[in-house]
């Protein structure tokens, strides 16, 4: 056992609020075990993190990926195995393909757009609050076929951030939206429509449709997964192209390569640190001796990090090629809203840019990570 | 030689059809196939860099 891994605790707040000296000590050591979360095994290297996802016999995510645990009920299509997998997510796959998603670019425009003409009704305004934060739940829920409120974007911070700090708080904010669904179900299953609720709903699998606990596990998971992560990867390329003015003129004279910043900002931020397996049988991964039913975290943010794989992998560089980063993991659970998520950040960027070239930071504007990160919060006092 | 998306490491990342629009496209559910093979020299170095940017490392270039 490393001494690095032996303390380690990926939800510590010094860890959030500094990770990559932490990163490169666990990245030398290589996969290490953790006296935290019943003895959570850290994978920190891009050659491990990617093995680990690759190899879906031997590490499953059905027994939960995130430690501690969102709630007590799977993430679904994610917390599943095959068979059972592979038809969750071939339901799911042409909905989150890049022809739908190209088909709901105008729609992302037009709400993109609709929330800035709002926002500058009534200054002063924060990109951060009030747009970034608001643009994926607008999106998702037009998707979903519910009527957007900002009270779902509070619910998903509160059961993902704050179900360690305010376990009770996060654990009701988790039940409203279930409860939101719960609701919403008898006519949407009276009156199915062209939304994702109507496709879990009428879809069959393992040849019947699915009981409605099961639905409602799949409604939660498609409203939580992209809000706060595409949230974040927004308000740090936003943050990015104000503190780095050369970069955001670059941006505005040639916005064909805001998709490679995109790339760039998902490989530089990692919206998403860490999600985890269950070893499936004792196994030897990485020379470490792992037991069934052991837990194990692929260090994402940390392997996009990788020497090994990045060449000055600390430096923000929209021209590195390759860049197969893992921000939405590899393997057969590559995130299923990765298109989507691409196209929301890249209009995002290219409608702020139209808008507003040349912004800047506020004066007196702070960066700080709040809570479990990875929200990155830029205030002025 | 021959350009090939292996369908069994294929997971729909879509970088190819992105950085390679006139090779590559993707079906419905996502998954990517070649439009053509490349044919010019360029296309060929096209190609190469592709390889080189799948993050499951499906795209092949046989040289033979």
């Amino acid at each position: 056992m490393s001494e690095v891994h032996e303390d380690f605790d990926h939800n510590a707040s010094e860890f959030r609020a500094d990770p990559l000296p932490y990163y490169k000590q666990l990245r030398e050591a290589g996969t290490g075990q953790s006296k935290n979360y019943n003895g959570l095994w850290y994978v920190p290297t891009y050659a491990e993190v990617t093995a680990m996802a690759h190899n879906t016999d031997g590490f499953s995510p059905a027994q939960g990926t995130m430690f501690p645990p969102m709630n007590d009920r799977p993430m679904l299509p994610m917390e599943s195995d095959p068979p059972l997998h592979t038809e969750y997510r071939h339901m799911l796959m042409r909905e989150f393909a890049p022809k739908a998603v190209a088909e709901w670019a105008p729609t992302i425009r037009e709400t993109a757009r609709s929330l800035l003409e709002d926002m500058f009704k009534e200054p002063p305004f924060d990109l951060g609050l009030d747009y970034a934060k608001l643009l994926p739940t607008a999106v998702i829920c037009k998707m979903l076929g519910i009527t957007f409120d900002p009270v779902f974007q509070q619910w998903v911070e509160d059961s993902v951030y704050r179900r360690i700090s305010h376990p009770k708080e996060a654990r009701e904010a988790t039940d409203s939206v279930y409860s939101m669904f719960r609701e919403l179900l008898p006519d949407r299953r009276a009156n199915p429509g062209n939304d994702l609720v109507s496709l879990v709903l009428t879809s069959e699998i393992e040849g019947e449709v699915m009981d409605e606990e099961r639905v409602l596990d799949f409604c939660f998971f498609l409203l939580v997964a992209g809000l706060d992560n595409t949230n974040f990867t927004i308000r740090a390329l936003l943050h990015q192209m104000a503190i780095d003015q050369d970069l955001q003129k670059r941006l505005i004279e040639n916005p064909d390569d805001i998709p490679a910043a995109v790339e760039e900002s998902l490989r530089f931020f990692s919206p998403v640190i860490a999600l985890g397996r269950h070893a499936t049988q004792d196994v030897e991964f990485a020379g470490c001796p792992m037991r069934k039913g052991d837990a194990a975290v692929m260090l994402f943010g940390c392997a996009n990090r990788d020497p090994q794989e990045f060449e000055n992998p600390d430096e923000f560089d929209i021209d590195r090629f390759p860049n197969r980063h893992v921000a939405f993991g590899v393997g057969p659970h590559r995130c299923l809203g990765s298109n989507l998520a691409r196209v929301e950040i890249a209009i995002a960027i290219e409608e702020v840019l139209k808008i507003f070239p040349g912004f800047k930071l506020a004066e007196g504007a702070e960066t700080r990570y709040d809570d479990l990160g990875p929200l990155i919060v830029v205030a002025a006092e | 030689m021959k350009l090939k998306v292996d369908k069994k490491l294929c997971q729909g990342h879509n970088r190819c059809v992105v950085l390679a629009g006139d090779l590559f496209d993707a079906d419905d559910d996502g998954y990517a196939f070649i439009v053509r093979q490349p044919e010019t020299e360029e296309e060929i170095q096209l190609a190469r860099r592709i390889v080189r940017a799948c993050p499951e490392r499906a795209v092949i270039l046989s040289e033979d």
